[in-house]
């Protein structure tokens, strides 16, 4: 605990706020990340997992986004309120991304070879780009014939590796991937894993991974958050939390990404819609939905409790002054 | 021996994307779906499965080959005997909001579609709303798409898909807008229609672990062709291409059993 | 229906316009009912700045110009809308035609509408009314063929993009016929940036018109905000009130329906309703 934490965000509320509206997208978030580490973030629409993507970086809308407690650290500094030029140190180094949608981040009218020299000279200028350019394009394991070419005369998955390349010019310390595999198909998204887990290692280089898919999460990383209208609501190492999911919420992802049946046949499923993000309301945001759902559950946001030293969850189901009146809590209190 | 309901027999497809280039999405494609059978057609993008299963509604004509619904070819019915049988085939598709029209009413788009059968009442819109899980179903009747929340509008397009009593329905990536929450939801909903229905299923998607669960059947697809077709249970678990055996190590696995869940039958 | 109605309450200028155009039709259909002063009346008062007795002032002649302007409010909106609806239905055809059956019908299309495009509009319109004579119907169909290109073009984007989508072909499934699925489903989705655009038509009308007259090539008889400026211009310096008053109506008027055609644009499509 010596070094400060690679990223660290703490208590972080985020508002979008519009002429008629506002939306509550982060709720006291804490995560953090130290070097080398591969943390996951898990969660669907709604969770504000995309949001803490783009606030570590800068890029939410700048007049609607507003961050109104909390603060994000990177390496050491504080980020919550830099100014548009200051964003330019954090940016690229140490902090990289790699969006879902490659077609829609990579300039269409330029060579790619050029848009991956662009990266190397903003952050390394005075090498001789062209190398670096051939080095990058070998790492991601693209022909370096592939500069030559127009994003759309290359795959979905070739384009995403030249996302990757275009981010690990920077040498990044942290490389933020926001659903990178989403539009990927499967067999390519295999790839994509693999060789973000070579990257890592090859660069040291701690990695946030976001994703509505605890599969890829589940193979990819070290530990996990879940997340839930705008709160983590569970996190820990991502073999304990396999092992014994502990709030409702992460035990019906887990039932549903192994489409689970019952005993009558039927997939088991979480009932209801997906939160509402204008709606603001006290207590836990999964009370609604929730199988097991306590009086209180409505009514006040459960803290952080730890169930072991690296597995903690906010859930009233594990509140030890509640352990005898916890209906159909099946014991995973450990 | 009677016919499958649906048969595609040796059917091509090539599309032309400029003068000098054109692509063979379909390369003599053989597939057939009996009565109440769930024929899942898995494939990744590019693969040609959603030009198939266009071409099994007839939405789109094959260059080659032919389309045989009950035994008979599609493109050789008269008009108003080719209209009925385009009822009988109904599809669900990826983009429930696309699959909607903007201006129309829930209620409008199921009365167009009972039309189809005569059977154009609120009632019968109501039962149908209340049949997909939209209830209380009169609540549900005024509400424009955008007024629907994702969920909501894949409910209504299976509505509008079950309205006109087909035999068929052909489901493109029905599942893969969703949210994980959502998915079970609608994956119970389309069980249920299948069983309660015995209604035949051609499930088209990328997505193994939809066929795992739907199917009785799989056929594989890639770059136009099929490559292997079987009962679910071999394809899934003793697949014998090389190309199925790819797809089905390529798919993430959850790290050992979750002991802590309360689930029942481990399909893995 | 409602929230149509609440969203286009939500932009102000659009309202205004809104407003100030229905003033105009109440002043039209007043003098049209009730009888009242003629606004060819040849007086002494000749020449006279705005005053209480004459609020906008007189001209050469004496004639009252506010009178004037009120009368002239006959003519632009008749022929504004008039112009505006026979370029939109011709354009709605053609349009949706084109972009629905594509093919040879699209690309005739596309050349017929380039031919209209490329011709100075001012000029054709001076041509076609000097052999035809001046006259309310002639402005009128020449503006409506120099305008329906526009509609067109964007009629057949719109069923372009339109006719790709699976609702489209979700009815298909139904067994219905091409024709009414052009009809029933795609055209209606269509018209909202259609309705904007007539809006603007009006406004253009109205300046087309305007501009004839104002080079005389209207006739002398009725009243028009162009023919006032073409007998004020003269007078420019000496009797600003008889140039500048009929301009800023014209000016005032094309505007608002300006305004008018944005603010309907986006109070007709209801996926902006999420913002």
């Amino acid at each position: 605990m010596s070094n400060p934490a690679l990223l660290d965000i703490v208590d972080v509320s985020l508002s979008y706020r519009t002429r008629r509206r506002v939306v509550r997208a982060l709720q006291a978030v804490n995560l953090s990340i130290a070097e080398g580490e591969a943390v996951g973030l898990v969660g669907e629409s709604g969770s504000g997992k995309s949001t803490i993507a783009r606030a570590v970086l800068g890029l939410t809308p700048a007049h609607v986004a507003r961050i109104e407690s909390g603060s994000i650290r990177v390496a050491g500094r504080d980020v919550t309120h830099l100014s548009e030029d200051d964003w330019a140190g954090v940016r690229g180094h140490p902090i990289a991304i790699v969006f879902q949608d490659p077609l829609s981040y990579l300039n269409p009218v330029m060579r790619v070879g050029r848009q991956i020299a662009e990266s190397v000279e903003r952050h390394a200028p005075g090498l001789s780009v062209d190398q670096r350019v051939r080095e990058l394009l070998e790492q991601v394991k693209l022909p370096a014939t592939c500069a030559v070419s127009y994003p759309h005369e290359l795959s979905g998955g070739m384009r995403q590796r030249v996302l990757l390349a275009i981010a690990i010019a920077c040498r990044p310390k942290l490389l933020i991937a926001d659903e990178p595999t989403t539009a990927l198909d499967v067999t390519t998204q295999a790839e994509i894993l693999a060789l973000l887990k070579e990257l890592r290692t090859q660069l040291n280089m701690a990695m946030l991974l976001i994703s509505h898919d605890l599969g890829i999460v589940a193979s990819a990383c070290d530990r996990i958050y879940v997340m839930y209208a705008g709160r983590t609501i569970e996190w820990g190492r991502t073999a304990s939390i396999f092992e014994a999911p502990a709030h409702p919420y992460t035990i019906g992802l887990m039932h549903a990404a192994q489409s689970d049946r019952d005993r009558d046949g039927r997939f088991v499923t979480i009932g209801g819609e997906p939160p509402n993000p204008t709606g603001l309301q006290a207590g836990c945001p999964f009370a609604a939905r929730c199988s097991r759902a306590l009086p209180q559950c409505a009514e006040l946001m459960p803290q952080p409790i730890a169930l072991q030293p690296q597995h903690t969850v906010r859930c009233w189901l594990y509140d030890v002054g509640q352990s005898a009146a916890a209906a159909g809590c099946n014991g995973a209190r450990s | 021996m009677t016919a499958p309901l649906l048969e595609l027999r040796d059917v091509s497809k090539t599309f032309r994307r400029s003068r000098t280039e054109s692509v063979v999405a379909l390369h003599s494609v053989n597939l057939h779906v009996a009565a109440g059978e769930t024929v899942a057609l898995v494939g990744e993008s590019g693969s040609g499965k959603s030009t198939l299963g266009r071409i099994a509604l007839g939405l789109l004509a094959p260059d080659t080959g032919s389309v045989l619904v009950a035994g008979r070819q599609l493109h050789r019915l008269a008009a108003p005997e080719l209209r009925r049988v385009r009822a009988e085939m109904q599809p669900i598709f990826q983009d429930a909001a696309a699959a909607l029209n903007p201006r129309r009413s829930a209620k409008g788009h199921l009365l167009q579609a009972l039309a189809v059968r005569g059977a154009a009442t609120e009632t019968e819109a109501i039962a149908l709303l209340e049949s997909v899980g939209l209830r209380p179903g009169h609540e549900y009747l005024n509400r424009l798409p955008h007024e629907l929340s994702g969920g909501q509008r894949q409910r209504l397009t299976i509505a509008r898909a079950l309205a006109p009593r087909p035999r068929l329905i052909v489901a493109d990536e029905p599942l893969s807008g969703a949210d994980v929450s959502i998915r079970g939801q609608i994956l119970n909903l389309l069980l249920d229609i299948k069983q309660q229905r015995a209604i035949a299923y051609l499930m088209i998607t990328h997505d193994i672990s939809v066929a795992r669960a739907f199917a009785d059947r799989v056929a594989v697809m890639t770059m136009g062709k099929i490559v292997e077709t079987g009962p679910a249970e071999r394809v899934l678990r003793e697949p014998e291409h090389a190309y199925t055996r790819r797809l089905l190590g390529a798919v993430p696995a959850l790290p050992g059993p979750t002991a802590g869940l309360a689930s029942v039958q481990p399909k893995r | 229906m409602r929230e149509v109605w609440l969203r286009f309450a939500s932009h102000r200028y659009g309202v205004a316009a809104g407003v100030y155009v229905l003033l105009l039709v109440l002043v039209m259909l007043v003098l049209a009912l009730v009888p009242g002063s003629d606004p060819h009346d040849i007086t002494s008062a000749v020449m006279q700045p705005p005053s209480t007795a004459h609020t906008l002032g007189t001209d050469e002649l004496g004639r009252d110009v506010l009178l004037g302007i009120s009368h002239g409010i006959r003519v632009s909106l008749t022929v504004g809308f008039a112009a505006a609806f026979g370029a939109t239905a011709i354009g709605v055809v053609v349009g949706a035609t084109a972009g629905f059956y594509g093919g040879l019908l699209d690309l005739l299309f596309m050349r017929v509408s380039e031919i209209f495009q490329v011709v100075p509009s001012f000029i054709l319109a001076a041509l076609i009314v000097a052999l035809s004579g001046p006259g309310l119907p002639q402005v009128v169909a020449v503006i409506s063929l120099l305008a329906w290109p526009q509609v067109a073009r964007l009629m057949r984007g719109e069923v372009m993009r339109l006719k790709h989508l699976e609702f489209v072909d979700a009815v298909r499934c139904l067994g219905t016929r091409e024709f009414t699925i052009l009809a029933g489903e795609i055209i209606p989705n269509a018209l909202a940036p259609v309705l904007a655009a007539g809006s603007l038509i009006v406004g253009q009308a109205i300046l087309l018109e305007a501009a004839l007259s104002f080079f005389g090539l209207s006739s002398a008889e009725i009243i028009s905000w162009g023919r006032m400026l073409n007998s004020g211009q003269r007078f420019l310096f000496n009797a600003w009130w008889l140039s500048v008053f009929p301009g800023a109506a014209i000016f005032l008027t094309v505007l608002a329906f300006n305004l008018l055609g944005d603010a309907l644009g986006s109070a007709l499509n209801p996926r902006t309703a999420s913002q």
